[in-house]
C-alpha cells in the first residue's frame, strides 16, 4: 500500500531530518559532537592500556606509568561530563521536537479545506499513516536512528586515523593488504546480507503485501483498541464472541506463516552479521599476535591495535544497519510527511464581507449541484434558493435529501461541483474565507463541547467577555446552573482534560447554542439540535431559539429539524427532496396541498397527536 | 468486585511465561535459554581474550602454536557470539507473537465477563490499561519481562565469574567496588525518584496533549473547527503543554545530569585508585602483565555488569506490577453466575416480567438510579417506558439483562429469579437495539446473524432485513447483504447512515427471535416517514414476544398496551395511553408539550 510517487530512501531520510532540523534544531546539531565524544573513549582507554602494558615491557618508571594512567582517567571524566551535558540538552529537544511533530500534524487537520479532511484521498493517506506505524514507532525513532547511524560512522572513522601507526610500523602494503582483505569480506557480507534477508524483511514488513486486502486486520480491529464500549452489551445480548473469536483465532495460521518468515530473515541477517564480526575478530587478533610475535610490534599493542580493528568491525556494521534503519524508519514517516505537506485546493479569496448594512445581506443558490467526492449520485441537483437577511427559514425533508449538505456548501464546507452561491450577488468563494466564516454562527447536529474551561468553550479562542458570555448563558437557560459552579468561568467541562464538572446531554446542548449566541454573527443555523433530548429539554431548546431569533430582527436563522412541530414557527419553510427544493412556503400553504411531500411529511408526525 | 491487579510474584510469572513460550511456540523457550547460556560466557570470554594473546606472545611461543590456540578461543567466542545473536534477534518475532495471544486473551475476557466488569470506568480503564501496554511493542511487559529475564540470567553467570577474579586479586578490592557501587546505586536513586514523583504531573501533561491531538484530527469537530475559527485556541493551549512538558523535562534531565556528574567522580576515584594499585603490584612484580590487563578488565567492569543486573531486576520488579494488571484481568472470576444454576428452560414461554422493590445504584457514593422499582409486564404485553432524560430507563433495562445484579428486590422472568441463570443462558431470553449502535467491521448479513453467511438462515436475513427497511438500501451495493460495513479494515466497506445502521440493529434484534424484545429509542436517527413506517410495524416487530419500548417520541407510545412513566428511579404513573391522559399527570403534561406544535389550531406565538 506504499504510493510509488513517494519520496524514499536518502532523498526521503534528508527530508524528514531537514524538517526536524526546522522544528528544533538543537536535537539534530548535537548529535555530532555527543556521536565523537562517544565514540573516541574506547580508543582512549585502549590507547592508554597498551601504553601502559608497553611501558612494563620497556622497564618504564613507576612515576611516569602513574602519570599516564592519572592524566588520562581525568581526561575521560571531563569529556564524560561534556558529553553528559550535550546528551541532557539533546535528550530535552529530542522529545520535544517530536511533541512538536505530531502536533504540527494534528493542527493540519485544522488547516485543510474541509473537503479534503472528509475525503477518500485523506482517507487514504491516514490509512497508509497507520500501517506504516504498526511496525516501528514512527518519527519517535527517527532520532535515535540518526544517532545509532552517526555513532557506527564515528566509531569506524576513528578507528581507521588509529590504525596509521600500524600502517607506519609495520609497513604500508602488508596491513593494507590485511584491512582491504577484511573489509572486502565485511562488503560482501554487507551485500549479501541486505539482497537475501535485509530486503526480504524489508518486503515482509512492507505493511498490507502479506496480507489480503478484505480481513487483513480483523484481529487488529478489536485487539488494539482498549475502548469497545458499544461492543460490550451486543456482545453478550448476541453471543457474537464465537463467531469473532473464529475469525480472529482463523488468522493464526497466517500470523504464523509471516513470524516464521520474519524469524528466517532476522536469524539469517543476524547470523551473517556475527559470522562477519566473528571473522573480524578472529583475523584481527591472529594478524596482530602474528607481528608481536614477529617482534614487528610491541605487546602492548596487541590490545590496542586488535581492540581497534575489533571496534572498526563492529562500528563498520553499526553504520550500515543503522544506515539501512534510519532509511527505513524515514521511509514509514514519509505517509506522514505527505500528510502534513497536503495543499489546500479550495479557492479563497479576499474580498472583506461588508460589515453589517442591516437588511442588506441577501444569499442566492443559482443553480448549485454538488456530489461527495468518491460517490456516484448528487447530494443536490440543480438547486436554487433565495434567502434575504432577516428571514427565518426551516428546512425539512428526509433522511438523505440534501439538508445538511446545503448548509455545508452554504458555510462553505464544500464547493459547489456546479453553479454558484452568491451573497450580494458577489459569489461567495471571492470573500476573504475567514470573514465569511465569521458570519455564521451554526450549531450542528454532531457539535463537541471540549473538556476545556467553561469561558473556552464559549469563546473558543476569541477574546473572553464575561458579560456576552453571561447573556448568552441566561439566554439558554443555563444562567443558574453556571452561578453554582464554584469556580465560574474556569470550570473545566468533563474529565477529559483536566478535573472538572460533567454536564448531561441537554445541558450540552444548551451550552453549543450558547457559544452560538456568543459568537452573535448575523446568521444563525441549527442542525437537528434535539435529537438526543427528552421532551420537555426539547420543547425548552425549541422556544428558546424561538425567543432568540424573534427578538433580533435583523438576524437570520436556518433551522433544519425531523421534528416538524419546531418548524411551525418559521414564516419559511423549504422542502427538500432527492437534492432539491421541491416546495417553499408557510406551513399552512404547505399543508394545504395535499400530494405534497410536507402533507406527507407533517402527517407522518402529526396523526398521533391529533387524533382524539 | 474484583480488585484490579493480581498477586503473582516475580519468579512465578516468568514461569508463566515460560510456560507460555513453551505451550505455544516453544522456538522462543529454546531460544531463550540458548541467549542466557552464551549471554552468560560471551562477557567473560571478552575479558579474557586480550590476557589470553598477550600471555602467549609473552611466553614467547611458536608461531604456530600462538595461533592455533588463539585462533581456537577466538573461534569459539566468534561461534557463541553468532549463536547468542541468532538467538536474541531469532524470538523477536514469536515473542511478539505470545504478546498477540495475550491480547486476544485479553479481548475474548472482554466480551466474556461479567459486564460490569468492562463497563464501570474502573473495568474500562483497567483494560484499556492492559490493552495499551501489551500494544506498545518492545515496551509492553511481557517483551521486557522476556529480555530483562534472559539478561540477568546472563549477567548472573558471568558476575559470579567476576567476583571469583576479583576475590583472587585482593577481597579489599572487591569490599571496596561492591561500596563503590552501593554508593552509586544510591546516587542514581534521586533522580529516578525525582523521575517518579513527577510521574503523574507528566502523564497529566500527556494526557492533555493526546485530547489535544485527538480533537484536532477529529473530523466530526472539524466544521465547527471552521467556522469558530478555532485553531487559535487550539495554538495557545498546545504551547502551553509543550512550554510545561519541556519544563519539567529539563528539569528531570538535569537531576540525572547532576547524578551521572557524581557518579563519574566516583569512577574518577576508582579508575584512578585501580590503575595505581595493578600498576605498582605490576612493578613490584607481584602480578604478571596479562594479570594486569585481566585485573582491570575486571575491575572496569564490575559496577558496569553490577549495575546491569541491579536495574533488569528493578525491571522485572516494575513490569511485575504490569504483568499482573494483565493477568489480574485474565483471571478475574465472573461473580454473576449462581452455584447451582437453574435449566433456562425452566422459563415459560412466553414470558411475563417483573420487578419487586428493585434498587440500585451504580456505587455506594453515588445516588440510587432505581429505588423501590416495582412493575409487572404480563406475557405478549407491548410496554412503552417513557420519562425524562435520567430518570433510569435505560439502567432499567441493564438489570432486565442481567449485565447488573439489583442491589436490593427481585426480578423475576415468568416467576423465577433471573439470579438463578447462568449469565449466557438468561442473555438468550432478550433481543435488544440499544441506543449505542454497534455495527462490527463484518459483513451486513453476519452484522445481524453473527455467523458466517453459509451458516446463517438466508431466508430470514433478508426476511427481518426488509421488516426493518434497511434491505432495499444494501441491494443498491453490488455485494447485497454480503457487503461489508465500515471502513475500519475494509477499503470497500460501506458506512450506512444512523437512520439506516438503526433499522440494520432493529433487524439484528428480530433475526434472533428472542422471548424478549427491548427496544431503546430505536428512531431517534431517523426521518418522520421512516419513523411512521416502524410505528406502523411495531406490531410485526413484535409479534409473539413481550415487549419493552422506550422512546422519548410519546407518538409511538400509542402502539403498546400500556405505558410506564419513570421519573427518578420509580415507576409513577402506568396505564394506557388515555388513561394517563384523563389523570392529567406528568405524562399527559408531557405529551402536552410536545403535541403542541402538531394541534391543528395552534397559537404560534404561544
Amino acid at each position: 500500500m506504499r504510493k510509488d510517487d513517494e519520496i524514499r530512501g536518502v532523498r526521503g531520510a534528508l527530508k524528514v531530518y531537514k524538517m526536524i532540523y526546522r522544528i528544533d534544531k538543537l536535537s539534530i546539531i548535537l548529535q555530532f559532537p555527543i556521536a565523537f565524544i562517544a565514540n573516541l573513549q574506547p580508543y582512549l582507554a585502549l590507547f592508554v592500556t597498551g601504553y601502559i602494558l608497553n611501558g612494563f615491557v620497556t622497564g618504564e618508571t613507576l612515576n611516569n606509568l602513574l602519570h599516564i594512567a592519572l592524566i588520562f582517567v581525568g581526561v575521560r571524566f571531563g569529556l564524560n561530563v561534556l558529553l553528559r551535558y550535550m546528551e541532557k540538552v539533546q535528550q530535552a529537544h529530542n522529545d520535544i521536537a517530536i511533541k512538536k511533530i505530531y502536533l504540527e500534524k494534528s493542527k493540519k487537520y485544522m488547516e485543510v479545506d474541509f473537503e479534503l479532511l472528509d475525503s477518500p484521498a485523506i482517507n487514504e493517506i491516514r490509512e497508509r499513516i497507520s500501517r506504516d506505524n504498526q511496525w516501528g514507532a514512527g518519527f519517535t525513532n527517527t532520532l535515535p536512528y540518526l544517532r545509532w547511524f552517526l555513532g557506527g560512522t564515528f566509531g569506524f572513522l576513528i578507528g581507521g586515523v588509529m590504525m596509521i601507526p600500524l600502517f607506519i610500523s609495520s609497513g604500508v602494503g602488508g596491513v593494507s593488504i590485511f584491512m582491504a582483505g577484511m573489509f572486502a569480506v565485511a562488503g560482501i557480507s554487507s551485500w549479501v546480507k541486505s539482497k537475501f534477508f535485509g530486503q526480504g524483511l524489508l518486503k515482509l514488513m512492507q505493511p498490507g503485501k502479506h496480507q489480503d486486502k478484505y480481513r487483513t486486520e480483523f484481529s487488529n480491529f478489536f485487539l488494539w483498541r482498549g475502548n469497545l464500549q458499544s461492543l460490550y452489551k451486543t456482545a453478550r445480548i448476541y453471543n457474537t464472541s464465537p463467531y469473532v473469536k473464529a475469525l480472529i483465532n482463523s488468522e493464526t495460521p497466517k500470523r504464523v506463516a509471516f513470524a516464521k518468515k520474519y524469524t528466517w530473515y532476522q536469524g539469517g541477517e543476524a547470523f551473517l552479521s556475527s559470522l562477519t564480526t566473528g571473522l573480524f575478530l578472529v583475523g584481527a587478533y591472529l594478524f596482530v599476535a602474528a607481528r608481536a610475535v614477529a617482534g614487528v610490534i610491541p605487546v602492548g599493542d596487541i590490545v590496542f591495535f586488535a581492540g581497534t580493528i575489533k571496534n572498526m568491525a563492529d562500528n563498520f556494521f553499526v553504520m550500515t544497519s543503522g544506515f539501512t534503519f534510519m532509511v527505513e524508519q524515514c521511509d514509514r514517516v514519509q505517509s506522514t510527511m505527505e500528510f502534513m505537506e497536503l495543499e489546500n485546493k479550495q479557492y479563497k479569496g479576499s474580498l472583506p464581507v461588508e460589515k453589517r448594512r442591516d437588511g442588506e445581506y441577501e444569499i442566492e443558490f443559482k443553480n448549485v449541484s454538488f456530489k461527495y467526492s468518491g460517490s456516484k449520485n448528487y447530494a443536490l441537483r440543480h438547486f436554487n434558493l433565495k434567502l434575504h437577511i432577516g428571514q427565518k427559514l426551516a428546512i425539512v425533508g428526509m433522511n438523505g435529501s440534501g439538508k445538511t449538505t446545503m448548509i455545508k456548501l452554504l458555510t462553505r464546507l464544500y464547493d459547489p461541483t456546479e453553479g454558484e452561491i452568491t451573497l450580494n450577488g458577489i459569489d461567495i468563494k471571492k470573500y476573504d474565507y475567514k470573514e465569511y466564516m465569521g458570519i455564521f454562527s451554526v450549531v450542528f447536529q454532531d457539535f463537541k463541547i471540549f473538556s476545556f474551561t467553561l469561558s473556552d468553550n464559549l469563546a473558543l479562542g476569541r477574546a473572553f467577555d464575561k458579560d456576552t458570555a453571561n447573556l448568552a448563558l441566561d439566554r439558554v437557560g443555563l444562567g443558574e446552573r453556571i452561578a453554582k459552579m464554584s469556580n465560574g468561568f474556569s470550570t473545566y467541562m468533563y474529565n477529559h482534560y483536566d478535573e472538572g464538572i460533567e454536564i448531561s446531554g441537554g445541558e450540552g446542548q444548551k451550552l453549543a447554542l450558547a457559544r452560538a449566541l456568543y459568537k452573535n454573527a448575523p446568521i444563525f443555523v441549527l442542525d437537528e439540535p434535539t435529537a438526543a433530548l427528552d421532551p420537555i429539554a426539547e420543547f425548552e431548546v425549541y422556544s428558546m431559539f424561538n425567543e432568540v431569533i424573534q427578538a433580533k430582527k435583523e438576524n437570520t436563522a436556518i433551522f433544519i429539524s425531523h421534528r416538524l412541530s419546531s418548524c411551525r414557527f418559521c414564516d419559511d419553510i423549504a422542502v427538500f427532496h432527492e437534492g432539491q427544493l421541491i416546495q417553499r412556503g408557510n406551513h399552512d400553504m404547505l399543508l394545504s396541498d395535499t400530494q405534497g411531500k410536507y402533507h406527507e411529511l407533517w402527517n407522518a408526525q402529526a396523526q398521533y397527536y391529533n387524533e382524539k | 468486585m474484583n480488585k484490579n491487579t493480581a498477586n503473582h510474584s516475580v519468579p512465578a510469572n516468568m514461569v508463566h511465561l515460560m510456560g507460555m513460550a513453551w505451550k505455544h511456540y516453544k522456538i522462543v523457550f529454546i531460544l531463550i535459554l540458548l541467549q542466557m547460556i552464551t549471554g552468560g560466557l560471551l562477557p567473560l570470554m571478552g575479558l579474557y581474550l586480550p590476557v589470553v594473546a598477550v600471555d602467549l606472545v609473552l611466553a614467547e611461543r611458536e608461531l604456530n602454536q600462538v595461533l592455533l590456540l588463539l585462533g581456537s578461543f577466538v573461534g569459539v567466542m566468534a561461534v557463541l557470539q553468532i549463536a547468542n545473536n541468532v538467538a536474541q534477534r531469532g524470538k523477536y518475532a514469536f515473542q511478539n507473537s505470545i504478546r498477540n495471544i495475550y491480547m486476544r486473551l485479553a479481548f475474548f475476557k472482554s466480551m466474556d465477563c461479567d459486564f460490569q466488569l468492562i463497563e464501570t470506568s474502573k473495568g474500562q480503564n483497567w483494560y484499556e490499561k492492559v490493552v495499551d501496554n501489551l500494544s506498545s511493542g518492545d515496551w509492553s511487559a511481557t517483551s521486557r519481562m522476556f529480555n530483562a529475564m534472559a539478561a540477568i540470567i546472563s549477567s548472573g553467570i558471568s558476575f559470579i565469574f567476576l567476583i571469583s577474579i576479583l576475590a583472587v586479586l585482593n577481597p579489599v578490592v572487591l569490599i571496596a567496588l561492591t561500596g563503590l557501587s552501593i554508593l552509586g546505586y544510591i546516587i542514581d536513586r534521586f533522580p529516578l525518584n525525582f523521575e517518579n514523583s513527577q510521574r503523574d504531573y507528566e502523564a497529566d501533561l500527556n494526557k492533555k496533549k493526546s485530547y489535544l491531538e485527538r480533537s484536532m484530527g477529529d473530523i466530526a469537530v472539524g466544521k465547527d473547527m471552521r467556522l469558530y475559527n478555532m485553531p487559535p485556541l487550539f495554538a495557545r493551549l498546545t504551547d502551553e503543554i509543550l512550554a510545561k512538558s519541556f519544563a519539567i523535562r529539563t528539569k528531570i534531565l538535569n537531576s540525572y545530569f547532576a547524578a551521572n556528574t557524581l557518579q563519574g567522580m566516583l569512577s574518577l576515584v576508582r579508575d584512578g585508585l585501580a590503575y595505581a594499585y595493578c600498576i605498582w603490584q605490576v612493578v613490584q612484580g607481584n602480578i604478571t602483565i596479562p594479570e594486569f590487563i585481566l585485573f582491570m578488565g575486571a575491575i572496569s567492569s564490575f559496577s558496569g555488569w553490577l549495575g546491569g543486573i541491579v536495574e533488569n531486576l528493578l525491571m522485572l520488579k516494575r513490569e511485575n506490577v504490569i504483568f499482573n494488571d494483565l493477568r489480574g484481568f485474565l483471571e478475574a472470576t465472573n461473580t454473576m453466575n449462581p452455584a447451582n444454576p437453574l435449566d433456562i428452560s425452566e422459563i415459560k414461554h412466553p414470558v411475563d416480567i417483573e420487578f419487586k422493590n428493585v434498587s440500585f445504584r451504580y456505587s455506594p457514593d453515588t445516588p440510587p438510579i432505581l429505588d423501590g422499582l416495582s412493575f409487572r409486564i404480563k406475557a405478549n404485553e407491548k410496554v412503552a417506558l417513557v420519562g425524562v432524560n435520567g430518570a433510569g430507563k435505560t439502567t432499567l433495562v441493564k438489570l432486565l439483562c442481567g449485565f447488573y445484579k439489583a442491589d436490593s428486590g427481585e426480578i423475576l422472568l415468568s416467576g423465577i429469579n433471573i439470579d438463578r441463570f447462568r449469565r449466557d443462558d438468561l442473555y438468550t431470553m432478550f433481543a435488544a437495539v440499544f441506543q449505542d449502535i454497534c455495527i462490527l467491521p463484518l459483513t451486513a448479513g453476519e452484522n445481524i446473524s453473527f455467523n458466517s453467511t453459509q451458516k446463517s438462515d438466508k431466508g430470514r436475513l433478508v426476511d427481518v432485513l426488509k421488516t426493518a427497511g434497511v434491505y432495499e438500501d444494501l441491494m443498491k451495493y453490488d455485494s447485497g447483504i454480503d457487503t461489508p460495513m465500515t471502513k475500519e479494515i475494509s477499503e470497500n466497506g460501506v458506512v450506512l447512515s444512523g437512520g439506516q445502521q438503526q433499522k440494520l440493529t432493529l433487524a439484528r434484534a428480530l433475526y434472533k427471535n428472542a422471548p424478549v424484545i427491548i427496544l431503546d429509542e430505536p428512531t431517534a436517527a431517523l426521518d418522520p416517514i421512516a419513523e411512521s413506517e416502524i410505528y406502523e410495524k411495531f406490531h410485526q416487530v413484535t409479534g409473539e414476544t413481550t415487549a419493552l419500548y422506550i422512546s422519548h417520541r410519546l407518538a409511538s407510545t400509542r402502539f403498546c398496551n400500556r405505558i410506564l412513566l419513570m421519573k427518578d428511579g420509580k415507576i409513577i404513573e402506568s396505564g394506557t395511553h388515555d388513561a394517563l391522559m384523563q389523570a392529567s399527570g406528568v405524562y399527559a403534561n408531557m405529551y402536552e408539550i410536545q403535541s403542541h406544535y402538531y394541534k391543528d389550531e395552534v397559537n404560534v406565538n404561544a
